[in-house]
Formats: structure tokens, C-alpha cells, sequence
């Protein structure tokens, strides 16, 4: 009897420590997905892998902190940020650096752990749409941007509102 | 045949259940041999005082007794059993798991440029486990490089607000907006 006991203390904590069959299923899950690409969208994953090893370690650290965010954010959460990215994906390059700075301001520090970015883009979400883009076209940052770039600002603000 | 295969027999040729051949030859051999005829006949004896026995039923008391003995540790024995199996099956389960969560976890620690002696020895080589463990990221790395700033895009309006250090020094634009 003391032996049965032993040999399930063990077979618990293993599976403790191994964080359950959560992180099984993400391997599993990963391991289809793969399976299942074609041999050019491997070549594309295979690239972006020697692209992220080659990046310095806080970039690597801060995509990290990225994806744990999207993990803890609803399916209509993460839509929006998609479509989000779709516009943002039109700015010119120059134009990303200049929102860059901006965000800065609003949060030099940027050390936002992922439950935190949750929390602060969901209290955001409680702003209306109308009463940011108000401000926004207040703000000295709106007249330094071009009329395209506006446009894509407003679409940025008032995506999926 | 020998007297050791005589004697080995002589059950199965007390009830017939011998090939005529084999019956034949230890019939013969018992009539030339003194040793295997007495042991045959002292075989014979056993049988026969058993049959002479009458079958008794025990008294429903005894019965009961016995029984009720017995039951505690046939449950006991089946329970073991089941802890037992569910040991094992943990067992076997929790390894499976825990190598399957281990494995994972050296891949990302090897994608995340950990200093572990595994990923200096492997440095170089692409192996599929690392790139599956972080299949996601990797397929969309454009994306998540700049999900904080997608995610921050709604306080932009707030770039501008302009901050009081004098009199509230703890409360940043965005808290003056929410408030």
C-alpha cells in the first residue's frame, strides 16, 4: 500500500510540473499545424526562425510578452487587432517610426507586463471611439500628420468600434 | 516403457483415458511387475476409500462465517488492484507529459537564446522541435513584433494631454482621461 502511494505522489507531481496536459495540447495543436504546411510556408517559418535568432534578446523578449498578451485577449479582441495591423501594415515606414515615438510618449517605460497590456487596452476600449478621436485632432501630433496619414489614423481609432 | 512412465500413468490408465496401445503394455507390465502392481493397487485403495466417503454440507452458519471472512479481503484485494493500475497508468501518463513539457520548454529556452549547455550545443542546427514549439510566433512575427504598439494605439490621443507634475505627480494622462 505505502508503495501505491509513493508511485502516485510521483505521477502527480510530474504532472505538475509539467503544467498539466495544457501545454501538451499546445505542442500537439503546433505539431499538426505543421504537419499540415505546405513546403513553402515551411521555408517562409524556416526563415523567420534564423530571422529571430539573429535578433538582439529584448527584441526577442518583448515578442514574447507580445504573444502571452494575444494569448489572454477574446476572439473579438484579437480581431480587431488583426484588422488593426492590416491598416497599420499601409503606413510609410517613416510614418511607423513617427507613431513609434508617439506611443513612446504615452508610455516611455514600455515594461507593461501581458497582463497589464490587457487590462489598459480593455479599459481604452471603454472610451468611445468619437471622444479619442476628438482629442486626437486637438493634439499637436495631428498636425503633423499628412492627409493620408490621418485617414489611417482614423481608421486605426475607429476600427471595429 | 520404464517403471517411472508406468508409474506416471497409472491415474490416467485407472480412468481410461490411455490409448488401447499404452493401456495394453502397462496391463502387461503390471502383471510381470511386483513394484508398479503395488503401487497401482495402494493407488487403487486411495480411490476407492474416497469414494467410500459420503459429500457433507457444511451447516449455513459455518458457511456464513466462512464467507464473511473472505469478503473484506477480496474488496481489499480489488482495490489495491485499482490503485494499483491507476499508479501505473499515472505513472506512465505524468512521464509522457513531463518529457513532452521538458522537451518544449528546452526548444523555447533555445528560440529565446538561453545560455542552457543544450542550446550551446546545438547551436546552429534547425531542428523542427524548436520551430514547432514556437510555430505561432514564428508564422506571424511581423504581427506580434508590433502588437504593443496596436494594442496602444487607442491612448494616442493622450500623447499630447499635458501632465501635472506639480500637484499630482503619481497620475499619468491616461489616468486623468479614465477619471
Amino acid at each position: 500500500m505505502r508503495n501505491t502511494i509513493v508511485i502516485l505522489l510521483t505521477a502527480l507531481l510530474l504532472l505538475l510540473q509539467s503544467g498539466m496536459a495544457s501545454g501538451f495540447d499546445r505542442s500537439e495543436n503546433n505539431r499538426k499545424r505543421w504537419q499540415s504546411m505546405s513546403p513553402e510556408e515551411k521555408r517562409r517559418v524556416t526563415e523567420n526562425y534564423r530571422s529571430w535568432k539573429s535578433r538582439p534578446p529584448e527584441s526577442r523578449e518583448r515578442i514574447q510578452r507580445n504573444f502571452e498578451t494575444y494569448r489572454e485577449l477574446t476572439p473579438e479582441e484579437r480581431q480587431k487587432l488583426r484588422d488593426r495591423y492590416r491598416t497599420y501594415r499601409k503606413l510609410e515606414p517613416a510614418g511607423k517610426e513617427r507613431l513609434r515615438e508617439r506611443l513612446h510618449r504615452v508610455d516611455p517605460h514600455s515594461d507593461r507586463n501581458s497582463e497589464e497590456m490587457t487590462r489598459q487596452f480593455r479599459r481604452m476600449q471603454d472610451i468611445p471611439p468619437e471622444e479619442r478621436m476628438r482629442r486626437l485632432e486637438r493634439s499637436r501630433l495631428w498636425k503633423d500628420l499628412n492627409n493620408e496619414e490621418r485617414e489611417i489614423y482614423k481608421k486605426l481609432i475607429f476600427l471595429n468600434k | 516403457m520404464d517403471c517411472k512412465d508406468i508409474q506416471d500413468n497409472l491415474s490416467a490408465f485407472m480412468d481410461q483415458e490411455l490409448a488401447l496401445a499404452a493401456e495394453e503394455s502397462i496391463r502387461v507390465h503390471l502383471g510381470e511387475c511386483d513394484q508398479c502392481a503395488l503401487q497401482y493397487a495402494k493407488l487403487l485403495k486411495g480411490w476407492q476409500a474416497l469414494d467410500a466417503w459420503d459429500d457433507v454440507t457444511p451447516p449455513d452458519r459455518m458457511q456464513r462465517k466462512v464467507l464473511d471472512s473472505v469478503k473484506p479481503q477480496r474488496h481489499a484485494l480489488s482495490l489495491r488492484r485499482v490503485l494499483y493500475a491507476a499508479a501505473v497508468l499515472l505513472l506512465v501518463f505524468g512521464t509522457a507529459v513531463y518529457y513532452s513539457g521538458q522537451k518544449e520548454r528546452l526548444a523555447q529556452d533555445h528560440l529565446a537564446g538561453s545560455k542552457s549547455p543544450v542550446q550551446t550545443a546545438t547551436v546552429g542546427d534547425i531542428s523542427e522541435d524548436e520551430i514547432i514549439a514556437n510555430l505561432l510566433i514564428l508564422q506571424e512575427e511581423d504581427f506580434f513584433e508590433v502588437l504593443d504598439e496596436l494594442v496602444k494605439i487607442d491612448e494616442l490621443p493622450l500623447a499630447e494631454e499635458p501632465s501635472s507634475p506639480t500637484k499630482e505627480p503619481a497620475r499619468s494622462s491616461l489616468d486623468i482621461v479614465l477619471t
